[in-house]
C-alpha cells in the first residue's frame, strides 16, 4: 500500500546501469523490493528506491572471466531471498547466495546442458526445486540439496526457449520451444510430456501463465502473442498481432485482460494489450533507444512496470506516464462496398444533436439502410459507436428497383452475353460494312459497349476499301530517313503530284484529312490512346531542302537546343509549319537560305516569304489504322473478350493481313474462342470458326480425333484390319463394292450406318430419289 | 537395378542447369564416396511427386531462382544426386515417384538408408496429403528398421500460397497424424521434425540449416565458439555460413530474425557474384575473401572468410566496429578455435582407421571424444579473445 502511495503521484524512474555491455534479464524478489539484473558481463542487485536504484550487491567483481557467469537469464527463489540462479551462454546454470560473500556467493554450478541454457525459473512452493530449459532441447530439474538435476526431460525439439511453473497446479510447467510447439509437463513423469500442441508457425520466444484464470500467453516470431486456455484440450482464446518478433510477455496483475510485451527487433516500446483489442495497444511505453530485453510488474503492483533494455539501462516505469495509443487513434472508419455503397462508423459524441446534424447531411445524398448502435460495454471500447450503411440512390426509379436482381444475375450475364453473342455474330455472307453494322447492333443488345464502339469503327475503316493504294505508298517510302534517298523521293512524291488538285487545295485536303482522323479519334472512346501515338506513317515528304530550311528557319530553337530533326516528317510538324516548310524549291532556296540564315540570327521568329517556286507537293497523308486496330483487339483481347477480337479478325476478311499481330496471337485467339464455345457445348458455333480459320493448326482441328467404324455389309463383323473394305471373316471384298452398280467405288464411298451397306454417292442419290429402301437388303435406309 | 535404366526414355531435368559441378555417380562409387567425406552430414529427400524435391534441390544448392522452378520437369524415375564436392553439407537426393516401391527387393535400403543421418520427407500442403502420409510412415519404418539414428524430418512444403491459420491447422493436423500412425505401429520413440517451407523465401534455407546442424557433432562447440566471440568483439548476431548453399552450420544462441538471416544470404550472393566477375579463375570464394557492407540505419554486415567451405557473417552496430582489429583478431582466434575442431577430428578418424576398427563404432566415438576435447579448446580460446577486450 505504500508502494501505491508513493507512486501515485512521481514519474518514470529510470536508472544507467553498468557501462560495458547490456542486460539480458531481470528478476525481483521476493519482497519486490530488489530487482537482480543479469546479463554477459554483469549480475548485480539494487534495491527499489523511491526515487531510483540503489545497488546492492555486485558478483562480477574482479576479474573472473568465467563463462559461467554470462547469463541468459535470472530467477529469484520465490521463497528465500538470498538464492538467485542464473543460466549461462555456455550451458551452465548456478545458484548463487547473497548472503555469502566472495567467491563462495556462487553456491552451486551445474554443468549439465550440452548447449546454452536459455531460461531458469524456481518453483513456486518448493523453495529447493528449480527448471532451466536449453538450446539442446532438454528441460532440467535441479534440486539445490543436490549437485547434479534430478530429473531430464527430453522435449524432443531443437531448443527450448522458455519453462514457466503453472500457478494454478503444483506439478505442472509449460515449456515452448523453437519449433512452435508447447508442452506441458508434469514434474513427476519425466518419460512423456503431458500436452503438446503445435500453437505457432515460427518459434515460440516466451510464455506465460495468468495469474488467476488457467490461461497461457505464448509469444512467437510470428509477431504474434496467443492466449490459449489450457482447461483439457488446449483451445485458442485471443491472438494479438503486433508489429515485431515477440521477445517476452507479461501478464498485468490485477487486470484479467491486460498483457505487456517488448520485441526482439525493431519495435523498442513496450505495450500494454487488452487481449480483447488484438489490433492497437492500450498503452506504450517508449522511453528505451533500443531493444527491450526483459520487463516485469513489480509485484501485485500494477502500476510500476520494471525493463531492461540494451541500451544498458534500467527503467522503472509508471503506468500514468505510459501514452495511450487508443486513445490517438481515428475513431471514424469509412469504406466503400462493391457497387458504391459506403460504410460509415464513429463515435456517438456527447453532443447528439451535432451528430444527427452530420448524419442528416449525408443521408440527403443516400438513403440510409441500416442504423445500428454497438452497445460500448459489451467489449473493451471506451465509447458508443454507431455504424451507417449508405446505399447508392438511383435517380431513375425503373433502374433503381432493377439494380439488386442486376446484382445477383450479373454472372448469369456474362455467360448469355457470350452465348448470345456466339449464336448472333455473323462471320461473313454480306459486305464488310453491314456484317459490322450488324454485329455492332448484336453486341449493343448485349450490352457489349466497347465491342459495340469497336465494331463501328471498324465498319468505318475498312468498310470502303480504300486502303489498297496507301498501302503501297508505304512501302515506296520505307527509307525516308536516309537523306540521299529524299531526293529521289521527291521525284516520286512529283510523280503522284497530278492526281492532286493543286498546292493550296492539297495543303488543306491535308489538314482537313488530318482533321478528320483528329475527330474519328475524338469520337471513339478507345481512340484516347490513338492519340498520344501519332499514326506510324505519314504521307508527308521531305526533300534535302525541306529538311534543311526546317532546320534553319524555323527549327532554329530547336536547333539551339541541340537537337536537330531530321527523321521522317513528324504530322504534327508538318501541320504546325504548313506554309513554309513546303514551299521551297531546291534552286530558289539555296541562295537565300544563307541570306536568310544569316538575317534570322538578327531576328530570330523566321518569317518565309511566300514567293518561293513549289516543286512538289506531299500525297494526301493516310492515316492507315492498322496498328490501332490490332492494338484495340489487343486490348479487347486482355480485358477477356476474345470472342469480338476474334470475331472482327474473321470478318475482317483479307484486310487482316494488314493488321500487325502476330499469327501465333491469332493462332492462341483461335484455340482460346473454340475452347469456350466447345465449354458451352456450341459445336456449330466452334465448327464455323474453325471453317473460317486461315491457321493450318486451327483448321485440322476438325479433322481430328474423328472416328469412324465400319462394319461388312455381308457378316456384320466391324471392319478392322489393315484394309478398310476387306472383311477378315468371310473373305469378302463387297464392302468395297456399290451396292447399285456393283463396281469397286474409288473416292467417296456413301454408307448406311443401319445396314452397313452403300456405294457411289451420285447412284445412292439416283436411286433414294426413287426408292426408300436399300437396294442390297430392304433395310429402310433414310438417305441425306 | 531397375532404376538405373537409361533407356528410359523420360529424363529428368537438364544435368548442366546448375552451378555446381555434379557427380551423378552409380551406385558402385558409393562406398567410396562415403568413406572419404566422412565428416560431412549426408542428407536424402524423399516424397511423392510433384511435392517439389527437386525444386529444393535447385533452389538451395544450385542457386536458381524460385521463378523457374516452375519449368522444371517431374522427376519420373529414382534420381539420384550427388553434392559433395562444393559444399559443406553432403547432400544426396533420392527422387522416388510414386510408381516405385522402395519395399521392392531390388531397392537396397541397407546401403541407402545405412549411411544416411537424416531424411527429409516432403509433403506438399496445398495438396491432399492421405497418400503422402502413408508413403512416409512406410518409409518411416523401414528406415527405422536398417538405421534407428537415422533423423527423421518433414517439410510440409509449398505454404507460400496458403494462409497463416491454415498453415498452422495442416502441421498441426499432419503432426498428429503421423504420430498417430507411428504409435500405432509400436514405434513411439521415433521423433519426427515439422518445418513449414517455402522456396519462395527463406523459409526453406532455415529448415535445411536446421536439418544440417543436427548431424553435425561439433554443433555445440561450434555454438559455443560463437557465443564467446560475439560477445568479446561487440557483434548483435553472427552466422556460419556454408557458402554454396547458403545454410547456416551454426550461429550463437541469440534468437534467429528472419530478416537477418535474408540479409547475410544475400550478400553471401552478392560477393560471390561479384567476386566471380573479377576473380581470375574458379576461386571465387577464397582465403582473401571478406566483405564490409554498411546499412543505413547504422548496421554493419561484415563477412570473412573462414575455410574453403564456411563463411561467417556477423551483423553489429557502427559504433562497435571502431575496434576492428579487435574484432579481426578474434576472429583469427576464432578461425583457428574451427580449424582446430575439425582437424581433431580428421585426426581422430585416421587414428581409428589406422587401427582399423569397426565403421559402426566410428561415428559415435567421434561424437564424444571430439566434444569433450573442445570443452578445453574453448577456454583456450576465450583467455586469448578476452585479453584485447
Amino acid at each position: 500500500m505504500l508502494h501505491s502511495l508513493e507512486y501515485a503521484y512521481p514519474s518514470t524512474v529510470s536508472l544507467r546501469i553498468c557501462l560495458e555491455g547490456h542486460a539480458n534479464a531481470l528478476a525481483l524478489n521476493k519482497e519486490h523490493n530488489q530487482i537482480a539484473v543479469a546479463g554477459r558481463s554483469l549480475l548485480k542487485v539494487y534495491s527499489i528506491d523511491s526515487d531510483g536504484f540503489t545497488e546492492v550487491c555486485n558478483m562480477r567483481v574482479g576479474k573472473n572471466q568465467n563463462l559461467s557467469y554470462s547469463s541468459n537469464d535470472v530467477a529469484w527463489s520465490t521463497l528465500d531471498s538470498n538464492i538467485l540462479a542464473t543460466a549461462a551462454t555456455n550451458g551452465v546454470v548456478s545458484v548463487w547466495d547473497l548472503s555469502k560473500f566472495g567467491r563462495h556467493k556462487q553456491l552451486l554450478v551445474y554443468n549439465e546442458h550440452e548447449r546454452t541454457a536459455h531460461t531458469v525459473t524456481f518453483h513456486s512452493t518448493e523453495p529447493n526445486i528449480l527448471i532451466s530449459g536449453s538450446q539442446d532441447g532438454t528441460i532440467k530439474c535441479f534440486d539445490i540439496r543436490s549437485d547434479t538435476s534430478v530429473n531430464t526431460y527430453f522435449s524432443n525439439s531443437e531448443s527450448v526457449r522458455d519453462v514457466k511453473f503453472s500457478p494454478h497446479s503444483q506439478n505442472v510447467f509449460s515449456a515452448v520451444s523453437e519449433n512452435g510447439t508447447v508442452q506441458l509437463w508434469d514434474m513427476r513423469k519425466w518419460d512423456k510430456c503431458m500436452v503438446q500442441f503445435t500453437a505457432h508457425s515460427g518459434p515460440i520466444y516466451t510464455c506465460d501463465w495468468h495469474p488467476t484464470r488457467n490461461w497461457l500467453a505464448t509469444g512467437s516470431r510470428d509477431k504474434q502473442i496467443k492466449v490459449w486456455n489450457m482447461d483439457g484440450r488446449a483451445s485458442l482464446e485471443y491472438t494479438i498481432h503486433t508489429i515485431a518478433v515477440v521477445g517476452r510477455v507479461k501478464w498485468r496483475p490485477e487486470r484479467t485482460f491486460h498483457i505487456a510485451s517488448c520485441a526482439l527487433v525493431v519495435d523498442y516500446s513496450i505495450h500494454v494489450w487488452d487481449i480483447r483489442r488484438p489490433y492497437i495497444p492500450f498503452a506504450s511505453f517508449n522511453e528505451h533507444t533500443n531493444v527491450t530485453t526483459d520487463i516485469a510488474w513489480q509485484g501485485s503492483d500494477s502500476h510500476c512496470l520494471l525493463s531492461t533494455s540494451k541500451d544498458s539501462s534500467l527503467y522503472k516505469h509508471a503506468f500514468e506516464d505510459a501514452t495511450r495509443p487508443a486513445l490517438s487513434a481515428n475513431a471514424q472508419g469509412a469504406s466503400f462496398g462493391r457497387h458504391g455503397d459506403i460504410s460509415f462508423a464513429n463515435k456517438i459524441k456527447e453532443y447528439t444533436n451535432k451528430s444527427s446534424g452530420v448524419s442528416n447531411t449525408k443521408t440527403t445524398n443516400f438513403i440510409s439502410r441500416r442504423k445500428s448502435n454497438v452497445p460500448g460495454n459489451m467489449q473493451f471500447h471506451l465509447d458508443h459507436s454507431k455504424m451507417y450503411m449508405f446505399m447508392l440512390k438511383n435517380s431513375n426509379m425503373a433502374s433503381g428497383s432493377d439494380y439488386p436482381a442486376h446484382d445477383v444475375t450479373t454472372e448469369l450475364r456474362v455467360h448469355d452475353c457470350f452465348i448470345g453473342c456466339a449464336k448472333e455474330l455473323l462471320l461473313s455472307g454480306k459486305k464488310l460494312a453491314e456484317l459490322c453494322e450488324h454485329n455492332a447492333d448484336i453486341s449493343r443488345k448485349y450490352g457489349k459497349h466497347n465491342a459495340t464502339t469497336l465494331w463501328n469503327f471498324i465498319k468505318l475503316f475498312y468498310g470502303t476499301s480504300h486502303f489498297e493504294p496507301p498501302f503501297e505508298h508505304r512501302s515506296s517510302f520505307s527509307n525516308q530517313k536516309n537523306p540521299m534517298s529524299s531526293r529521289r523521293a521527291t521525284q516520286v512524291a512529283s510523280d503522284w503530284a497530278p492526281h492532286e488538285q493543286g498546292q493550296e487545295l492539297n495543303g488543306n485536303s491535308q489538314e482537313t484529312q488530318h482533321e478528320a482522323a483528329d475527330a474519328s479519334e475524338d469520337g471513339d472512346e478507345l481512340g484516347g490512346g490513338g492519340k498520344q501515338h501519332p499514326p506510324p506513317t505519314s504521307s508527308v515528304i521531305l526533300s534535302e531542302t525541306q529538311i534543311i530550311s526546317e532546320i534553319t528557319f524555323d527549327n532554329f530553337e530547336l536547333l539551339r537546343n541541340g537537337f536537330i530533326y531530321v527523321g521522317p516528317a513528324d504530322v504534327t510538324k508538318a501541320l504546325a509549319f504548313p506554309d513554309t516548310a513546303l514551299h521551297h524549291d531546291v534552286q530558289a532556296a539555296r541562295p537565300q537560305l544563307d541570306l536568310k540564315a544569316s538575317d534570322h540570327e538578327k531576328s530570330p521568329p523566321p518569317h518565309v516569304p511566300s514567293i518561293l517556286k513549289v516543286s512538289h507537293v506531299p500525297p494526301i497523308p493516310m492515316w492507315e489504322p492498322h496498328q490501332f486496330v490490332a492494338d484495340a483487339l489487343m486490348l479487347q483481347n486482355d480485358v477477356g473478350d476474345v470472342q469480338t477480337a476474334l470475331i472482327i479478325l474473321i470478318v475482317l476478311g483479307e484486310a487482316r493481313k494488314l493488321l500487325p499481330i502476330e499469327d501465333a496471337v491469332v493462332e492462341h485467339w483461335f484455340h482460346t474462342y473454340v475452347d469456350q464455345l466447345h465449354r458451352y457445348e456450341l459445336w456449330n458455333e466452334a465448327c464455323e470458326v474453325i471453317n473460317r480459320a486461315w491457321v493450318r493448326s486451327v483448321r485440322q482441328l476438325n479433322q481430328q480425333s474423328t472416328v469412324m467404324h465400319t462394319n461388312c455389309g455381308e457378316c456384320g463383323r466391324p471392319l478392322g484390319g489393315n484394309v478398310g473394305w476387306y472383311c477378315d471373316k468371310c473373305k469378302s471384298m463387297q464392302s468395297a463394292k456399290c451396292c447399285v452398280c456393283g463396281l469397286i467405288v474409288r473416292g467417296v464411298y456413301a454408307w448406311c450406318q443401319g445396314c452397313s451397306h452403300g456405294g457411289h454417292i451420285e447412284h445412292l442419290q439416283q436411286y433414294f430419289a426413287k426408292h426408300s429402301k436399300c437396294p442390297k437388303c430392304g433395310h429402310l435406309c433414310a438417305f441425306s | 537395378m531397375s532404376y538405373e535404366d537409361e533407356d528410359y526414355p523420360v529424363d529428368s531435368f537438364p544435368k548442366d542447369f546448375g552451378y555446381g559441378a555434379y557427380d551423378q555417380d552409380g551406385l558402385e562409387l558409393e562406398p567410396n564416396a562415403s568413406s572419404n567425406s566422412e565428416t560431412k552430414p549426408r542428407i536424402l529427400l524423399m516424397g511423392l511427386r510433384r511435392s517439389g524435391k527437386s525444386s529444393i534441390q535447385k533452389v538451395v544448392f544450385h542457386k536458381m531462382s524460385p521463378n523457374e522452378t516452375l519449368f522444371l520437369e517431374s522427376t519420373s524415375k529414382i534420381v539420384k544426386d550427388d553434392i559433395n564436392n562444393s559444399s559443406f553439407v553432403q547432400f544426396q537426393i533420392w527422387d522416388f515417384p510414386g510408381q516405385i516401391d522402395f519395399i521392392e527387393p531390388t531397392f537396397d535400403s541397407d546401403m541407402i538408408f545405412g549411411g544416411c543421418g537424416a531424411l527429409v520427407f516432403v509433403i506438399d500442403a496445398k495438396d491432399d496429403y492421405n497418400e503422402a502420409l502413408t508413403k512416409f510412415k512406410n518409409t518411416v519404418i523401414k528406415a527405422y528398421k536398417v538405421n534407428p539414428r537415422i533423423k527423421f524430418e518433414v517439410f510440409i512444403h509449398k505454404v507460400d500460397g496458403i494462409s497463416d491459420d491454415s498453415k498452422m491447422e495442416s502441421q498441426r493436423d499432419i503432426h498428429q497424424r503421423s504420430s498417430d500412425d507411428l504409435s500405432e505401429a509400436g514405434l513411439d520413440q521415433i521423433h519426427l521434425s515439422f518445418h513449414l517451407t517455402s522456396i519462395y523465401d527463406h523459409s526453406i534455407f532455415e529448415a535445411f540449416s536446421k536439418v544440417v546442424q543436427k548431424l553435425i557433432p561439433q554443433l555445440p562447440t561450434l555454438e559455443n565458439l560463437l557465443n564467446i566471440f560475439i560477445p568479446n568483439s561487440g557483434i548483435e548476431k553472427a552466422f556460419l555460413f556454408d557458402v554454396v548453399s547458403k545454410i547456416y552450420i551454426a550461429t550463437d544462441s541469440s534468437p534467429v530474425d528472419m530478416q537477418a538471416y535474408e540479409l547475410c544470404c544475400d550478400m553471401i550472393d552478392m560477393v560471390i557474384d561479384l567476386s566471380s566477375i573479377y576473380s581470375s579463375e574458379e576461386t571465387a570464394f577464397d582465403s582473401g575473401s571478406s566483405s564490409l557492407i554498411k546499412l543505413n540505419n547504422n548496421t554493419i554486415l561484415y563477412m570473412r572468410e573462414v575455410n574453403k567451405f564456411l563463411a561467417l557473417v556477423c551483423i553489429l552496430r557502427e559504433e562497435n566496429f571502431n575496434r576492428q582489429g579487435v574484432i579481426d583478431y578474434n576472429f583469427i582466434c576464432f578461425r583457428d578455435a574451427i580449424s582446430e575442431v575439425f582437424e581433431l577430428r580428421l585426426k581422430r578418424q585416421k587414428q581409428l582407421e589406422n587401427a582399423e576398427q569397426d565403421e559402426d563404432e566410428l561415428g559415435e566415438d567421434q561424437g564424444i571424444t571430439i566434444g569433450r576435447l573442445n570443452h578445453e579448446n574453448d577456454t583456450a580460446v576465450v583467455s586469448r579473445a578476452a585479453k584485447m577486450t
